[in-house]
C-alpha cells in the first residue's frame, strides 16, 4: 500500500509539469497582456514594463526561470496588482474557496449516499417515486440556474440568509453557496449509489449471508452498503474535479472571494503568473483528490489491494 | 412434537408475478425428510427443486407468493415472525449452494464471513468464536484454515471456497443441511470428497440432508431416499437403491439412461432425454412430460397423473403402471 501511493506521488510530478507547460504556452498564444488597458500606455513605459518582469525575454527563458522559481517556492509577482506576491493572493482566496469546497464534497457525499440507500432500500413505491423524482431534478438543474432562485427565496423573498458575499465566513454567508455547489453532485451520486445498492441487493451472496443466519443489520451495513460504495468512492475523484469547476461559477454568483473568482479575474487580466499559480493550486488538489479516492477504493475492495 | 418428521413440505405452491401474470414455478409439492437420513431432490434446471426449498426459507431474492406449509420440527416456516425464521437458518438448518465463489461475499475475508454464522452464539467471546471457526474449517480437512480465514474468497480455489461453504453450514452442528446443487460447479475429483463431507454430516451427526441435483449419480451415492421433480412437480419418490434399481417413471428412466457409469467395462450408449421441459407458468391440461414421453398415451394429454403408489414406499405419477412397462 505504501509503495503504491508513492508510486502514485511520482506520477503525480510529471502531470503537474506538463499541465504548468501547457497552461503556461496557452496563456501566452491568447491575444493581449498584462499591462493592456482601454488607455495605451506610451511604449517606452510598456517597454520598461516588459522589461522589469522579464517579458521582453525569449519565451522558453521565461518558462525555465518560472519553473525554477515555483521549485524554489516562489510563484513571482502578480503582474496587475503592484507590489503583491502571487502567494499572498493564493494565501486570501484559498481558504474561502476550500471552506465551500469542502462543504459542498460533505453535502455531496453526505446527501448522496443517503438519499440514494434510501431510494434503494424505500419500501413503498411512493418514496421511492418521490426520491428518483427528486434525483432526476437534482442532476438537471445546473448550479447557476439553482444559485439565484435559492438567492432569491431565501435571501429576498425569506430573507433569512444572505443573499451574497464572504461575511468574514459566518455560517450564514456559506450556507447558500454550499447547497448550490453540494446538491447538483449530491444527486448524482445518489443516482450512482441507488443503481450500486440495487445491483447487490439481488447478488447470491447476499442469500448466503442470509442463509447463514447474518443479521439484517449485518446484512445491509457489510454486504449491501461497503460493496455499494465502491464506484462511488472512485466517483469522488472526478466529483471533486467537478466541485472545482463548479466552485469558479458558484464564486462568481455569490460575490465570494475565493480561488475561482481570483481565477476568473487574473485570466481577464493576463495575469499570467497569478493565472499559472492557482492553476498549479487547482491540479494539486484534484492529483491529491484522485490518490485519496484510490486508497479508499482500496481499502474497500480487496481486488484492487491485490492488484487484480 | 417428536412425532413431526424433521422437515416437512405440504403442499407447497410457490407463484412469481412475472410481466405476463402469476408464473407457477412449485405446483403442490409434498416431501419429508427425517433425522439422520438423506433426500435427494433430481431434475432438470427450471424443474422447481431450488425454489420448493429456498422460497419456503426465505431465501429468495424476489418475494413469492407461497401457499402450503413448510414444517420444521412441526413449525411452519411460512407463517414464522422474520426473527424466528432468521434465527434458524444459519443454527438450525444450513445451506451450501451452487457456487461458491459467487455467493461467498467477494470484499469480506472468510473469516469474516464464518463468524457470521456464530452471532447467535451470545455464550462465545471473540476469540472462542475464531477457534470455531477454525475448527470447522479442520472439519472439512482444510489444512491451513489460518491461511484460509484470512483469505479473501478470490484467493482460494473453488473446491476449497466449497468447503467453506460446508464448514459454514455445519458450524452449529444443525438439524438440517440443504445442499443446492453443491458439485455442480466442482471438478470431479473434488466434487467426490465433497459428497463424502456431505454424508459424513448425516452419518456422524445424525442431521438431515436434503441433496438438490441434477446429477443422479451424486445422488445415488449419497441419497437413502430420491425424489424426482418435473415441471414443479413431485413425479416419483421412494428409497434410493428401489428407484434406481427399477424406475417407475418414464422421466425417471430417461434421467438415469442419460447418466454415465463408471462400473462395468462396456456401457451402453447414453441415451439423451429428447426435448425440454414445458416453460414455467405454461397451462397444461394433461401429463408435464407427455411431450417428452416415449410411452405417452391418449389419457395422458387430457389429465394430468396425482402421486399413486408403485411399490413399498414408493410414489409415482404416471398412468401406466410399472408392471405394464416392465413386461
Amino acid at each position: 500500500m505504501i509503495r503504491y501511493i508513492f508510486g502514485r506521488l511520482a506520477i503525480a510530478a510529471p502531470t503537474l509539469l506538463a499541465v504548468v507547460t501547457l497552461s503556461f504556452f496557452l496563456l501566452r498564444a491568447a491575444p493581449g497582456g498584462p499591462f493592456d488597458s482601454t488607455r495605451a500606455l506610451p511604449p517606452e513605459i510598456e517597454a520598461n514594463l516588459n522589461a522589469l518582469y522579464g517579458l521582453d525575454r525569449p519565451l522558453t527563458e521565461q518558462f525555465t526561470s518560472y519553473v525554477g522559481g515555483v521549485l524554489r517556492g516562489d510563484f513571482g509577482p502578480s503582474y496587475r496588482y503592484r507590489d503583491v506576491q502571487v502567494s499572498d493572493i493564493v494565501a486570501d482566496a484559498l481558504p474561502v474557496s476550500l471552506a465551500i469546497g469542502g462543504l459542498g464534497l460533505s453535502l455531496t457525499l453526505i446527501l448522496g449516499i443517503g438519499v440514494g440507500a434510501a431510494s434503494a432500500l424505500a419500501r413503498g413505491p411512493a418514496l421511492a417515486t418521490a426520491l428518483s423524482v427528486a434525483i432526476s431534478v437534482g442532476i438537471a438543474v445546473p448550479s447557476f440556474v439553482s444559485a439565484p432562485i435559492l438567492a432569491l427565496i431565501f435571501g429576498v423573498m425569506l430573507d433569512i440568509l444572505p443573499v451574497a458575499g464572504w461575511g468574514g465566513g459566518r455560517a450564514e454567508h456559506l450556507i447558500l453557496p454550499m447547497i448550490a455547489l453540494g446538491v447538483p453532485n449530491a444527486a448524482f451520486v445518489a443516482r450512482l449509489m441507488r443503481a450500486s445498492m440495487l445491483e447487490q441487493m439481488t447478488s447470491e451472496s447476499i442469500l448466503a449471508a442470509r442463509a447463514r443466519g447474518a443479521s439484517p443489520r449485518r446484512i445491509i451495513l457489510r454486504h449491501i452498503l461497503q460493496p455499494a460504495l465502491i464506484p462511488v468512492v472512485s466517483y469522488l475523484g472526478p466529483a471533486s474535479a467537478s466541485i472545482l469547476t463548479g466552485s469558479v461559477v458558484i464564486e462568481q454568483l455569490f460575490a465570494l472571494p475565493g480561488a475561482g473568482q481570483a481565477f476568473i479575474d487574473a485570466s481577464l487580466n493576463r495575469d499570467y503568473t497569478l493565472v499559472l499559480g492557482l492553476v498549479i493550486v487547482f491540479a494539486t488538489l484534484v492529483i491529491l483528490l484522485n490518490l485519496l479516492t484510490d486508497i479508499l477504493a482500496g481499502a474497500l475492495n480487496p481486488r484492487l489491494r491485490a492488484g487484480r | 412434537m417428536n412425532a413431526s418428521p424433521l422437515f416437512e413440505l405440504r403442499d407447497l405452491i410457490v407463484r412469481y408475478k412475472g410481466v405476463q401474470g402469476r408464473v407457477e414455478v412449485v405446483s403442490g409439492v409434498s416431501l419429508t425428510v427425517e433425522q439422520g437420513t438423506c433426500l435427494a431432490i433430481v431434475g432438470e434446471s427450471g424443474s422447481g427443486k431450488s425454489q420448493s426449498f429456498l422460497s419456503a426459507l426465505g431465501l429468495t431474492s424476489s418475494v413469492p407468493e407461497i401457499h402450503g406449509a413448510a414444517l420444521f420440527r412441526g413449525h411452519d416456516l411460512l407463517n414464522m415472525p422474520k426473527k424466528d425464521l432468521n434465527a434458524l437458518r444459519g443454527d438450525r438448518i444450513g445451506f451450501i449452494f451452487q457456487n461458491p465463489h459467487s455467493f461467498l461475499a467477494p470484499h469480506l475475508r472468510i473469516e469474516s464471513q464464518m463468524l457470521e454464522a456464530l452471532r447467535g452464539r451470545g455464550e462465545m467471546n471473540r476469540s472462542e468464536q475464531r477457534l470455531a471457526a477454525r475448527a470447522a474449517l479442520s472439519s472439512v480437512r482444510i489444512e491451513d484454515p489460518e491461511r484460509v480465514l484470512q483469505s479473501f474468497p478470490f484467493e482460494i480455489s473453488g473446491g476449497m471456497a466449497q468447503r467453506v461453504m460446508i464448514a459454514i453450514a455445519m458450524i452449529n452442528a444443525p438439524d438440517l443441511v440443504i445442499a443446492d446443487e453443491p458439485t455442480t460447479a466442482l471438478d470431479a475429483s473434488v466434487r467426490n470428497s465433497v459428497l463424502e463431507l456431505l454424508r459424513e454430516a448425516v452419518d456422524r451427526r445424525g442431521a438431515g440432508l436434503i441433496i438438490i441435483t441434477h446429477d443422479i449419480g451424486a445422488a445415488a451415492g449419497l441419497a437413502d431416499a430420491i425424489a424426482v421433480m418435473y415441471a414443479g412437480r413431485v413425479i416419483e419418490t421412494g428409497p434410493a437403491a428401489s428407484i434406481l434399481a427399477s424406475p417407475a417413471h418414464p422421466y425417471t428412466r430417461g434421467l438415469i439412461a442419460a447418466a454415465p457409469k463408471l462400473t462395468g467395462a462396456r456401457q451402453p450408449r447414453l441415451q439423451a432425454l429428447p426435448g425440454g421441459p414445458p416453460p414455467a407458468g405454461l397451462a397444461l391440461d394433461g401429463c408435464p412430460f407427455a411431450d417428452r414421453c416415449p410411452t405417452v398415451r391418449t389419457a395422458c394429454r387430457t389429465t394430468a397423473p396425482d402421486l399413486r403408489p408403485a411399490g413399498p414406499g414408493r410414489l409415482s405419477a404416471c398412468w401406466i403402471e410399472t408392471a405394464e412397462i416392465v413386461a
